[in-house]
């Protein structure tokens, strides 16, 4: 991995990690556009199950 | 002390998450059809110094649940037997609502009702006294306009005075042997009596000891005594109703709804008005927005240029012009025909007309092997499918349910909609109109959706015939009065939508296109930059140096880590008429469709010279593939566009399939067939058009 040739790079450098990061935690807990509730209140097939 | 609770409990469309917003001052989706609120949502305000936590439930027509989406309102209900109800009554259908309230009341339960629509039963003349309603019941009983925020605050007053309802119900001899068997009281043993129909969580319902005695009833004798329930409860509801109303009862019909539906709902005539309206909608859509569109493209191309000379050349600057403006700006470009759709669909949802529609397509959607109610969801499909998919739990039968939630993500969500306008102004503008009012623009558009309702409905229909086999269950959906909009609703729904946009290009989209473009700069490949380092030895024209300067930019890009990737998979979609900056901006989609937009935004800006500010489209449309012909053309683009129109590109819809199916296995099928479908669509297209002559 070669070093950045300058400070701007640097900064640059420090901003795609930054946003990686931020892509990294995001997709993790898939909260993106609606909030999907991790928790069902209903299974699909609680009510129509056949027994 | 925890907070009081306040249960919101109604019938479906009569107003509960418009009193609920009203109160707690919170934007909870609304909307004139039943069936909109699916899930439980609760907020806590303060009433008369005291915590309240009021809760909005899914509507329903009793408490023996036939959906899932009822099934949360009765859980609720049973699993919080201190709680404060209020009951909600639509004033013009107000049988159906004290129907519930016979079931809703039980010993301990305190009861406060609201008669929703005053404003709308007064226009209709029907005419009910809460006053005498609320003597006969001995609970509060207030009519309100439940848009109005300080009618709806009176509402919490009632509380004070809230109380179990007195009802004469006259329940038969075998509820009450029942009831004294179980030791419950009778109101318990009435619904054990009407669950027995529904075997499926009557236990968990009701308790065992009870359930079982309700099960080993037989046939006939249950058949009866659930008669004579249903009998007691409407003989009490009419009572109600006559105490309320002192007139002699006269015609009310609603005569504005029944005159309008006479066209709408015609065989014929209402397809055509439909056919119409749609017409209209995109023809707005795409021609409509074109202004703003460019005015947000102009605004782009100077803050592009602004930064160039403002800061000097360096990796920074590119970060911020080839990145960050170019990935988010061509995004943002299309947030006036998101709000437009969104505004559209606001309207057709609020004013009833949706519930027609679902209505004209119920015979389509039989011979399919669906119930048309599995429309409603579809349609609303259009707007996003993470709220379509849980919204199918209005559909009673799971395998109905099922079908429905793995088709509905191929209608076109509005994340499609920058993609579809991008291909199309690239490749089919300036064709000439059609029929004199269409732009040409405007009907691929609308075909695309088109093909995208014919896709789900042909999936839907296979699905039923082959893996999820079974009786479709009739139709019935009631039918909601037509409501002209008010326009700080929909004004109010539209901006909170293009706000989650927003939120979305600000957030995710930005970050993504801050790491595409570190992709498509690194690793840094060394040899070009000796190779035309030794080109430009000597030369000084300027013209000459310029050359050798595109010529490197566009190297660096085919060598970095995304080019190396769109490479690799060149040769897959090369069938398909794409090539490898096209397949970067395919890869980056199956995050989030309009990511192609930012995408294509980073892979083509990048290439381009710096000091031209050129718009994507015109980046697009002059973009010449590696043996120099044009890439975008109407078949290529084409082939783009039927790609885009089946895959399965969203994250966050799988993330709801498994949240509704509790399983990964119809998420990862759902995104398998339609990916296939994708693929081999645009393939058929690119290869038979080709050799059709096609270009
Ligand atoms: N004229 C009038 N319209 C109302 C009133 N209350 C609600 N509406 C409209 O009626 C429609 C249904 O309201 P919602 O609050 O979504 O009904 P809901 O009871 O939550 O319905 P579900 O969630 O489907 O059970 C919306 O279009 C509201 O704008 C009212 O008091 N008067
Ligand atoms: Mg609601």
């Amino acid at each position: 991995m070669r070093m950045p040739s300058s400070a701007g790079e640097a900064i640059a450098w420090v901003i795609v990690a930054l946003a990686a990061i931020y892509l990294v935690t995001r997709f993790t807990g898939i909260r993106w556009r609606p909030k999907v509730l991790q928790k069902p209140d209903v299974p699909l097939s609680n009510l129509t199950k056949k027994r | 002390m925890s907070a009081s609770k306040l249960l919101l409990v109604g019938n479906p469309n009569s107003g509960k998450t418009t009193l609920f917003n009203a109160l707690a001052g919170m934007r909870a989706r609304t909307g004139n059809y039943p069936g909109i609120t699916v899930e439980k949502r609760s907020a806590s305000l303060e009433h008369q110094g005291k915590a309240l936590e009021l809760i909005d439930l899914p509507g329903t027509y009793s408490l023996t649940p036939n959906s899932p989406d009822e099934e949360v309102a009765e859980r609720e209900l049973r699993n919080c037997p201190e709680a404060n109800v209020l009951v909600v009554v639509d004033a013009t259908a107000i049988s159906r609502g004290l129907y519930l309230l016979t079931d809703v009341a039980r010993p301990g339960r305190k009861i406060t009702v609201a008669l929703t629509m005053a404003d709308e039963a007064k226009r209709r003349g029907i005419e009910i006294s809460a006053q005498a309603l609320s003597e006969t019941l001995n609970v509060p009983v207030r009519a309100v306009d439940a848009r109005d925020r300080e009618a709806a605050r009176a509402l919490l007053r009632d509380l004070e005075n809230a109380a179990e309802v007195t009802l004469d119900l006259d329940y038969p001899g075998l509820v009450t042997k029942l009831a004294r068997d179980a030791d419950v009281p009778e109101s318990e043993a009435a619904r054990a009596v009407m669950g027995a129909a529904h075997p499926e969580s009557i236990e968990e319902r009701l308790g065992d000891s009870l359930a079982k005695r309700a099960l080993a009833l037989a046939p006939e004798e249950l058949a009866a005594a659930q008669e004579a329930v249903a009998c007691a409860r409407y003989a009490c509801t009419e009572a109600l109703k006559s105490a309320a109303t002192s007139a002699p009862p006269k015609a009310t019909n609603d005569t504005r709804t029944e005159a309008i539906d006479r066209v709408l709902l015609h065989p014929i005539l209402g397809l055509l008005v439909f056919a119409l309206v749609m017409g209209l909608l995109f023809e707005g859509l795409f021609s409509g927005a074109d202004p703003f569109i460019e005015l947000i493209e102009g605004a782009v191309g100077s803050a592009q240029s602004l930064v160039r000379t403002m800061m000097g050349e360096s990796v920074l600057r590119d970060l911020i012009t080839d990145g960050v403006i170019a990935g988010v700006g061509n995004v943002v470009v299309f947030v006036p025909q998101i709000a437009m759709l969104f505004l559209a669909i606001a309207f057709l949802e609020d004013s009833g007309y949706l519930a027609r529609v679902a209505f004209l397509i119920d015979r389509v959607m039989r011979g399919i092997g669906l119930q048309g109610g599995a429309f409603v969801p579809m349609l609303s499909g259009f707007a996003c499918a993470v709220p379509a998919v849980m919204g199918t739990r209005t559909i009673a039968s799971e395998k109905d349910r099922l079908v429905t939630m793995l088709a509905l993500p191929l209608t076109s969500c509005s994340a499609r909609l920058p993609v579809y306008v991008l291909i199309i102004a690239v490749v089919f503008a300036g064709e000439s109109r059609v029929l004199g009012i269409f732009s040409m623009g405007a009907v691929v558009l609308f075909s695309m959706y088109m093909l995208s309702v014919l896709g789900a409905l042909g999936a839907a229909a296979i699905m039923r015939r082959t893996i999820l086999k079974g009786p479709t269950p009739p139709f019935v959906m009631e039918l909601p009065p037509y409501r002209m909009p008010t326009l700080g609703a929909l004004l109010r729904i539209t901006w909170s939508k293009v706000k989650g946009f927003l939120i979305d290009a600000g957030s995710v989209i930005l970050a993504l296109s801050i790491v595409l473009w570190a992709l498509l700069t690194y690793p840094v490949h060394e040899e070009s930059v000796a190779h035309y380092a030794a080109q430009r030895e000597g030369v000084t024209d300027a013209a000459e140096l310029e050359a050798i300067d595109q010529a490197q930019r566009a190297a660096l890009l085919e060598h970095s880590a995304a080019g190396s990737l769109g490479k690799a998979i060149e040769p897959i979609i090369e069938p398909l008429g794409m090539d490898w900056r096209i397949g970067v901006g395919i890869v980056g989609s199956f995050a989030a469709r309009e990511v192609l937009v930012s995408t294509l935004g980073i892979v083509f800006g990048s290439g381009e010279a710096d000091e031209e500010s050129e718009s994507l489209r015109e980046q697009l449309s002059s973009a010449t593939r590696a043996d120099g012909s044009q890439l975008m053309t109407p078949l290529s683009g084409l082939a783009l566009l039927i790609f885009f129109v089946f895959a399965c590109q969203c994250m966050s819809t799988l993330a709801a399939v498994k949240r509704e199916t509790q399983s990964w296995k119809w998420p990862l099928f759902m995104f398998g067939y339609m990916t296939v479908l994708a693929y081999v669509s645009a393939l058929l297209v690119y290869q038979v058009g080709g050799m059709m002559g096609f270009t």
